[in-house]
This record gives structure tokens, sequence and C-alpha cells, in this order.
């Protein structure tokens, strides 16, 4: 599998996730971009650090896009995640849906980025400005239906 | 310990950090499931004790849940709670 496709350590792109998705049926288009926050809960955050377990990461958004499609036969979608170095302003997450209508797209790109959040295997590492850096706490996770046969 | 097994422990995020290493060699006995390793490894790492029971495990790069059986060998990456996103 080429996890870069899902994953990369470079600044991510939409304008290529538009241009892959393109379609004419399509009358709704959603993107989601997660950028880097200045704060974290009371603290002033200055940088993140992304780290992944690589291969399990990606067979897990090819694995949520894959039953997103399942379900939604008439609609795009492409995931995206940033990992390793990120600076303020960053964008970390890209979630592109195109849907026929606009309620689906919303819907979808939503339950798209919770799935994200709680079934691939990447943790977050905030570097703060006046506390030692430390991992967020996550969510434990949960197994993407078929992440094992990505 | 002749019946032993040897399993490649690799850890993630923050369990890394509270391990003190990136990777570990341990040795369980044979017959051992993901659960008796992890039950051992929270004594030998009393530091990543609190975090064990919110870990997933992939062996051998596939998530499996706590009761499967190991062999000798077997790659085992211990993934705490995510924080993707």
């Amino acid at each position: 599998m080429e996890s870069e496709r899902w994953l990369t350590d470079q600044p991510l792109l939409l304008e290529p996730l538009l241009a892959e998705t393109e379609e004419a049926s399509c009358g709704a288009l959603v993107v989601f971009a997660g950028t880097v926050r200045d704060h974290q809960g009371g603290a002033a955050v200055t940088a993140l650090t992304y780290e992944s377990h690589e291969t399990l990461a990606a067979a897990a958004i090819a694995a949520i896009e894959a039953r997103t499609l399942a379900a939604h036969p008439n609609l795009r979608i492409r995931i995206r995640h940033r990992t390793g170095a990120l600076a303020l302003g960053d964008t970390a997450v890209l979630v592109v849906v195109r849907a026929p209508h606009r309620r689906e797209a919303f819907a979808v790109a939503e339950a798209a980025l919770e799935a994200v959040k709680a079934e691939v295997p990447i943790w977050k590492f905030e570097h703060y400005q006046e506390a030692a850096s430390s991992w967020l706490d996550g969510t434990p996770l949960t197994p993407a239906p078929g992440a094992n046969d990505a | 310990m002749s019946d032993g097994i040897t399993i490649q422990l690799t850890f993630y995020g923050p369990a890394a950090a509270l391990a003190g290493e990136r990777t570990l060699t341990v040795e369980v006995a044979s017959g051992a499931t993901v659960e008796v390793l992890l039950e051992a490894l929270a004594m030998q790492r009393p530091a990543l004790a609190p975090l064990l029971p919110r870990c997933a495990t992939a062996l051998n790069g596939s998530l499996v849940p706590a009761g499967s059986l190991l062999a000798n060998g077997d790659r085992l990456d211990l993934l705490p709670p995510v924080s993707g996103g």
C-alpha cells in the first residue's frame, strides 16, 4: 500500500484533491481543514508534531474512504493527514467531500472527520510556550472496519 | 527458559515516552496471549501500566484483540489512545 497517498510529512495541498473529485452530478462541495491552533486548554501552543503508525494509519484512512463510498456511491471523498513537525496555522488534516446535495456533503464530511479522530493511529505531541511538551491524551483506538484488509 | 518465545515490541506516541525506548524484546511463556504479555510488561515498566489497558495492539501489522495467541518472533505494536485530526 502506498501510504503517502493518505499520509504525508509535506504540506497538504487542496487543489489536487479538488481536481481528483470533480464530478458533474455533485452540486455540493464541503472542504474541512483542521489547522494547528495556538492553544490547548489554557496553555499556549507553539507547534505540533504528529507521529503515526504509517501502514495502519494509511489503511484506516483508506477504510474510512471505502466504507463512505460503499454507503454513498454517488459521492466523492478524499481524506489526507499530515505527519511530522507542523507550525501554527499549518493544515493537519483535509477532508474533501462532493455530493449531489449539501446535507449529505456536510454530514459525510463531519462523520469522516470523527472517524479519523477515533480510528486512525496518529498521535499529537504539543509544544507549549511555558511548559514541557507533552502528548495529548487521546481516544482509545476503535479499529476501523476492514482496516486490516486494506 | 526453554519453552519461552521472544516478541519484539514497538511503542508508539506516548507509550514510547513512558517506556523510555522505542522497541523492546521480551520473552514470555509459549502459549501466552497479548493480554498476558501486557501484564508482564506492566510489571517490567510500571510507568506504562496505567496506559496499557487503553492501548490497542497490532500483531505483525494487523490489529488484534487482547486474547490473541503469540508465536515466537512475532512483532507486537502498542498503540495508545489516538489524537489525530
